[in-house]
């Protein structure tokens, strides 16, 4: 009796796991829409977020744009890393703002390599990674937006921190961030360390702290980034890019010979392959989608200061913006 | 030579007590020493000039190399490889859709379903309080507005506990039969506990593609070796008295376990299953990254929109707070009755009664599922809202704001304590740094922990991947170092005292264990940004991280340690007229020193799980490499970090043995308190 | 029916080397010095009639244990054999152990043994359930068995809400509830009071009438033995220094060890009319049989001037009994002759 209740409850077991590795494959297809173009819209996609607010603010305008037509949109957040194996095996479609100076290797062996993801054309917002003071430290010193000033023994000390010791400080956040500031360090003859923050909440609550008690800050910073509209900020100014440092960037930097500032990022798309044979129309307006850094504005200022959910702010902006919009639809 | 000295032993307990005189000394250990200063001082000479310092760029086992090599081939052949076609992806649908029916099963039940489901189970499992902190436990998660999230989380930890508890029994069960198994697997659950996931995340996603699939085999990852161990110990404390009636009636060893062990050993069993769960849900913040949402998708939301007043760190804590939640309803699911009321219950409920019992609780769950569905229940009501986001924000704004005297600590302890010790550890020949832990493996349990920290020097010392940060692993192995022994120095300082406090007083002990059991399933990223906000980026917040982390267990040792001293020792202390002093000096600290130093072992083991949190917060070192691993897709480096870091846990791990004299009880003992 | 024949046991590195050589003799504690071994039981031989009770005496860490965890194989023997019911238990299969274990002998252990998680009616029914008896079937003989010992009552009990005395009774039915030939005692009542313990052995002695059992019961309380058995034997350092016959272990002790051990006995109760008896006198008039207690004796010589003659199981006067030798006898004066 006992042995055969086991195996009742073993063949139950087999059978469905059995059936779950079958039934996997099975997608809703919804179909047909409302569309108001000639184009004709239909299936689903899924499209990454990346823990970012203009990530955030294109997949939730994209969304709202494309359910309108009849598409039923997935939004997965996800580390913009994992987010490659995910456009590679078509899990997800499109990843609509990458910053291709980090993505280097990702984007040579995908895209370029194995031809699994497709570049999907620019989002239209450029990326500016530079070193950056808060600006009552502009304000006091303003020798120190200039690197003959923080070449100065006087800077070391002003920027130093307990880490640093006799050195000063350069604060660096998310190590995912491409990041040249070792070499531009050591190339300029500058008597700093880099401190490498681990995260950008590392380096944002490093910056609200310094801002409450007025203390010495450099660090690495970018924009689009909410933390500019919610801090003043000064930019350092770099030595201008040269051909060696651009040599430099298209190896990643391993030569260790970049000494300039660092070069505009032009933010782009990423698409799957899997997708332009699956639903080519999708495909085709996600390669249209394009704004600029205005608009992108826009829609995370309306989520950060007037306290909208993304949702609501994407939904003004495209209510707003109907011509832009149409233009994506087709 | 140990392993007779254990044979001769275990006969002593099983035949009659011997009375072989008193216990000879060895003699004079002249011998010995000049023995172990020949061998580690032969070693030493050899790595000096063998190798020499620095460390030959001909000793380097290319790992890095291999591994991104390894990464190549899985990006280019993942999906058409047969190895995928018909291994990895359908294993990775069966999971999915695994979590995908737990997840449509809860959504069923709705949310009243789920806490009628709970409370049953807690009311049938472990009695009548456990039911009512259950359902505290599931409206609390109601009321934070996270039940979709929790949904998702629960799904995930439901199916990676039940997949670990289906690998780790028949595993435990194995290593306590075959003890060439259990000895061969040590390593790799050593490995798989102290190895930080990120290490492994991405590889995973490449096999098994984002999403549940990947979270769930990274979870299975970080809670099975307690789930083996757990069962091993739980069997072990079966006594061999008993499982001894059942040879000599002739049972076979498939009766035995079946008729004696399982069943003797079923409180264990259960802790095991309690232990997993804990473990399952330290991992739900990571399972987040690679798309498994949830509740860790909130907290790691929170943390990336700083800014907002309604999201932020309070988001992050409203979700950690129904992470604790969710532990303590698990826990009350499996936490079981105490022997008392055990007894209590079995002469009331006959065969028939739990029979009724089983088809009522069914019968109820229905009605109420019904009822909820008819009148469309589903997720928790949005009118009550427990809004504890801007309250938590304004806090950690205050703080920002008004407290500074903090960092003040934070850089002495940089500049006076943690900066010195890693100058001085990497200013010495690595050879030296290397022989120096041979000898203290050597002082601390003999030839044999000496043997494994010599060869663990090496691997790390062979790790020589020049893209971390700062240039060397082994640079990287002593910064982690430094930090690693100030965190563990520090948590035994505080958790000594705190321990010994509650286990003197049970009332102090009642008051804090909500407290230790929220620590200990608090993901550290709700409090990363808080501490750096008190103690600036750097070394010092990683180890305030860490300590938070590994207090709670220090504490539970060292409070068992001290309840653990049988009440007869104490009263015939107390009746050679001891004080209250002396009793804790002369009688419960020495004999709860063993436990104490299982705490400092576990503590150590705690520590370097959350090595890498000291790399988001600035720590560097090893968590930093880590973290390049993972974020910079440099999987290289991130597995020679995550080698580096088992290959440290592992010399620590094994001197600290020593010094606990040989029992090793698990950490789940600790629970019991 | 038990034959054990050269039982070695020795634990530690290469015990089997031990056995044989000049090392086996040395005391315990030099043994494990030179060897790292420890001898438990040397050399030890003794047979058990069928319906016998042999009892082995002795003191914690004599090896007694041991010995009779040897006659299962619970532990393994060095070297020797075993012979129960003809066959050498060394040699059997584990398949036949098992089944020697299930169905020919049973073993009441020192501290129970009950399983707590069971009802007392499913710790005596639990050799049943390993042989594979139904469950009526096996309930029905442990009902069976708890009114045999006494305890009808206490089946749905489970062992932590039962007496000692009960639990060990719940252990004798077990160990009964298969109907073994042979019982095997590892200190069954030491750890009783000794009321309970005296309640105890008279209901092994109550049992062992009705069901007649071989018995090889272990003990260290020399009463407990001279009560029980039929054979004594009497252990130390792992070798039997004395075996026989209660009488003969106390009117004759080996060795002064044993000497020592039997000083305190009542001597009335063990010691017979033979075993003290004077040569053949004439002119006695009373007759007393060989076989009478020497306490037995005391209010016979009290009550003639004359000696008792003593008679032997076939009618002849072999001795003779007087007030003088009864009273050495009580006052262990070693009996002349």
């Amino acid at each position: 009796m006992m042995r055969s209740r086991w195996w009742l409850i073993a063949t139950v077991a087999v059978t469905a796991i059995a059936l779950t590795a079958c039934g996997s494959s099975g997608g809703s297809k919804s179909s047909g829409g409302s569309g108001s173009g000639s184009v004709k819209y239909a299936g689903a996609v899924t499209i990454a977020v990346n823990p970012w607010d203009g990530s955030a603010a294109n997949a939730n305008v994209a969304k709202i744009v494309l359910e309108k037509q009849g598409v039923t949109v997935t939004l997965k957040d996800i580390d913009e890393n994992a987010a490659w194996p995910g456009l590679d095996s078509g899990s997800i479609d499109a990843n609509l703002e990458v910053w291709p100076s980090g993505h280097a290797s990702d984007i040579k062996t995908y895209i370029t390599e194995k031809k699994s993801v497709i570049n999907g054309g620019l989002i239209g917002p450029d990326g500016h990674i530079g070193w950056y003071v808060p600006d009552y430290v502009a304000k006091a010193h303003p020798e120190y937006l200039t690197v003959a000033g923080l070449k100065t023994a006087a800077a070391a000390k002003y920027f130093a921190t307990a880490e640093t010791g006799d050195k000063g400080q350069f604060l660096l956040g998310d190590p995912s961030y491409v990041s040249y500031d070792k070499d531009i360090i050591k190339n300029l003859g500058l008597p700093f360390q880099v401190v490498v923050g681990g995260s950008e909440a590392t380096l944002i609550t490093t910056l609200g702290k310094a801002f409450a008690d007025k203390t010495p800050l450099l660090f690495y910073f970018y924009e689009p980034q909410w933390a500019q509209s919610k801090y003043k900020l000064d930019v350092v100014k770099l030595p201008a890019v040269t051909q060696v440092c651009k040599d430099s960037a298209a190896g990643q930097g391993k030569d260790g010979k970049y000494a300039c500032d660092y070069p505009t990022d032009h933010l782009m798309k990423a698409l799957s392959a899997k997708l332009k044979s699956k639903n080519p129309a999708v495909f085709a307006f996600l390669q249209r989608m394009k704004w600029t850094a205005a608009d992108q504005n826009t829609v995370t200022t309306y989520k950060n200061q007037d306290s909208l959910s993304i949702e609501a702010a994407a939904q003004k902006w495209v209510t707003a913006n109907t011509a832009t919009v149409a233009a994506w639809v087709k | 030579m140990t392993a007779v000295s254990q044979q001769i032993a275990r006969v002593r307990e099983t035949v009659d007590d011997f009375d072989s005189g008193p216990v000879r000394h060895r003699r004079f250990q002249t011998r010995r020493f000049l023995i172990a200063a020949l061998a580690v001082g032969g070693f030493t000479a050899v790595l000096a000039i063998a190798w020499g310092d620095p460390i030959p760029s001909w000793w380097d086992f290319g790992i890095a190399n291999w591994v991104d090599h390894v990464q190549h081939w899985l990006i280019i052949n993942r999906g058409d490889n047969w190895a995928f076609v018909d291994g990895f992806t359908p294993l990775a649908n069966v999971l999915k859709n695994l979590v995908q029916w737990t997840l449509d099963v809860l959504h069923f039940l709705t949310w009243v379903g789920v806490l009628s489901l709970a409370v049953l189970v807690a009311l049938r499992v472990s009695g009548r309080m456990a039911a009512l902190a259950a359902a505290g436990g599931i409206v609390l998660v109601g009321v934070l507005q996270l039940w979709d999230q929790a949904m998702i989380t629960i799904a995930v930890i439901v199916v990676a506990v039940v997949i670990a508890l289906v690998l780790g029994l028949p595993l435990g069960i194995l290593s306590v039969r075959r003890t060439g198994f259990e000895r061969a697997s040590k390593i790799f659950l050593d490995a798989m506990q102290v190895m930080p996931a990120f290490c492994y995340l991405l590889p995973m996603v490449l096999i098994f593609d984002i999403g549940y699939a990947t979270a769930v085999i990274a979870t299975v990852i970080f809670a099975l070796p307690a789930t083996i161990r757990l069962t091993a110990h739980g069997l072990r404390g079966v006594p061999a008295a008993a499982v001894e009636v059942g040879t000599a009636y002739g049972a076979d060893q498939r009766q035995r376990l079946r008729m004696i062990e399982l069943p003797m050993a079923r409180p264990a069993l259960l802790l095991g299953v309690n232990q997993t769960v804990n473990l399952a849900l330290g991992i739900v913040v990571i399972a987040a990254l690679v798309g498994a949402e949830g509740l860790g998708q909130e907290v790691l939301n929170g943390i990336q929109s700083l800014s907002a007043p309604s999201k932020g760190v309070g988001q992050a804590v409203a979700a950690g707070l129904a992470i604790i939640a969710i532990a303590i309803v698990f826990d009350r699911l499996t936490r079981g009755r105490s022997p008392a009321a055990t007894r209590a219950l079995r002469r009331s409920r006959t065969p028939q009664r739990a029979r009724a019992e089983l088809i009522g609780g069914a019968i109820a769950i229905v009605v109420v599922v019904v009822i909820a569905k008819a009148s469309s229940v589903g997720s928790f009501p949005t009118s009550i809202h427990w809004a504890i986001e801007r309250p938590v924000n304004d806090a950690v704004q205050w703080i920002k704001d008004n407290i500074s005297w903090t960092t003040t600590i934070s850089d002495f302890v940089v500049t006076s304590i943690l900066t010195p010790m890693r100058d001085f550890l990497t200013g010495l020949p690595w050879w030296g740094v290397a022989g120096g832990f041979v000898a203290i493996g050597w002082a601390s349990g003999g030839r044999r922990v000496a043997t494994t920290c010599a060869i663990c020097m090496l691997v790390i010392a062979g790790l020589a991947s020049t893209q971390s940060d700062s240039g060397s692993i082994w640079f990287d192995t002593m910064d982690t170092l430094t930090q690693v022994f100030l965190a563990v120095v520090l948590s035994v300082l505080v958790a000594v005292p705190i321990g010994i406090a509650a286990g003197l007083n049970a009332r102090f002990l009642a008051l804090i264990r909500p407290l230790l059991d929220a620590a200990q399933v608090l993901p550290a990223f709700v409090y990363l940004v808080p501490a750096i906000a008190l103690f600036n980026p750097g070394r010092f917040p990683g180890i305030i991280a860490s300590l938070v982390y590994a207090l709670p267990l220090g504490i539970r040792l060292t409070a068992l340690g001290i309840r653990e001293v049988p009440e007869t020792t104490i009263e015939a202390a107390r009746a050679m007229g001891a004080t209250r002093t002396q009793v804790l000096v002369k009688v419960q600290l020495p004999q709860a020193w063993r436990s104490i130093m299982l705490g400092v072992n576990q503590t150590i083991l705690m520590v370097f799980s959350v090595v890498v949190i000291a790399g988001l917060v600035g720590g560097g070192a090893l968590g930093l490499d880590v973290v390049y691993g993972l974020q910079k897709g440099e999987l290289g480096l991130g597995a020679e970090a995550g080698i580096a870091i088992v290959a440290l846990a592992i010399v620590l791990d094994r001197i600290t043995q020593g010094w606990g004299a040989g029992t090793r009880k698990t950490s789940a003992t600790a629970r019991t308190v | 029916m038990i034959s054990c024949r050269g039982v070695w046991k020795v634990f530690g590195p290469k015990a089997e080397r031990v056995v044989g050589t000049p090392d086996a003799d040395l005391p315990r504690a030099e043994l494990e010095a030179a060897t790292g071994c420890v001898a438990a039981v040397r050399d030890v031989s003794f047979d058990v009639p069928e319906g016998g009770v042999f009892v082995v005496m002795g003191l914690s860490g004599s090896g007694k244990s041991t010995l009779v965890r040897c006659f299962s194989r619970l532990i393994e023997p060095t070297a020797g054999d075993v012979v129960i019911d003809g066959r050498n238990v060394i040699d059997l299969s584990p398949a036949d152990l098992r089944e020697l274990r299930r169905t020919r002998l049973s073993m009441v252990f020192q501290n129970f043994g009950l399983l707590p998680h069971r009802r007392a009616l499913d710790n005596i029914a639990f050799g049943l359930e390993v042989q594979g008896v139904s469950k009526a079937e096996r309930l029905a003989r442990a009902k069976e068995m708890l009114d045999l010992v006494g305890l009808g009552s206490v089946g749905e009990s489970y062992p932590d809400e039962l007496s000692g005395g009960m639990q060990q009774r719940v252990g004798l039915a077990r160990a009964l509830a298969n109907d073994p030939a042979i019982l095997l005692f590892d200190e069954p009542f030491s750890a009783l009071d000794p009321l309970i313990r005296r309640d105890m052995q008279d209901e092994v002695v109550r049992l062992q009438r009705e069901l007649r059992k071989t018995v090889v019961f272990i003990t260290h309380d020399l009463a407990e033995a001279l009560k029980l058995g039929d054979q004594i034997a009497i252990m130390r350092d792992g070798r039997f220094v004395q075996v026989g016959t209660p009488e003969e272990v106390v009117s004759a002790p080996a060795d002064d060890y044993v000497r020592d051990f039997v000083r305190d006995v009542p001597r009335g109760h063990v010691l017979t009319a033979r075993s003290i008896m004077n040569p053949v006198v004439d002119g006695a008039t009373t007759r007393v049989a060989a076989a009478t207690k020497v306490s037995d004796l005391v209010p016979i010589v009290a009550s003639v001037d004359a000696p008792v003659a003593v008679i032997d199981d076939d009618g002849s006067v072999c001795g003779s009994v007087d007030r003088l030798c009864v009273l050495d006898a009580l006052a262990d004066v070693p009996a002349v002759g």
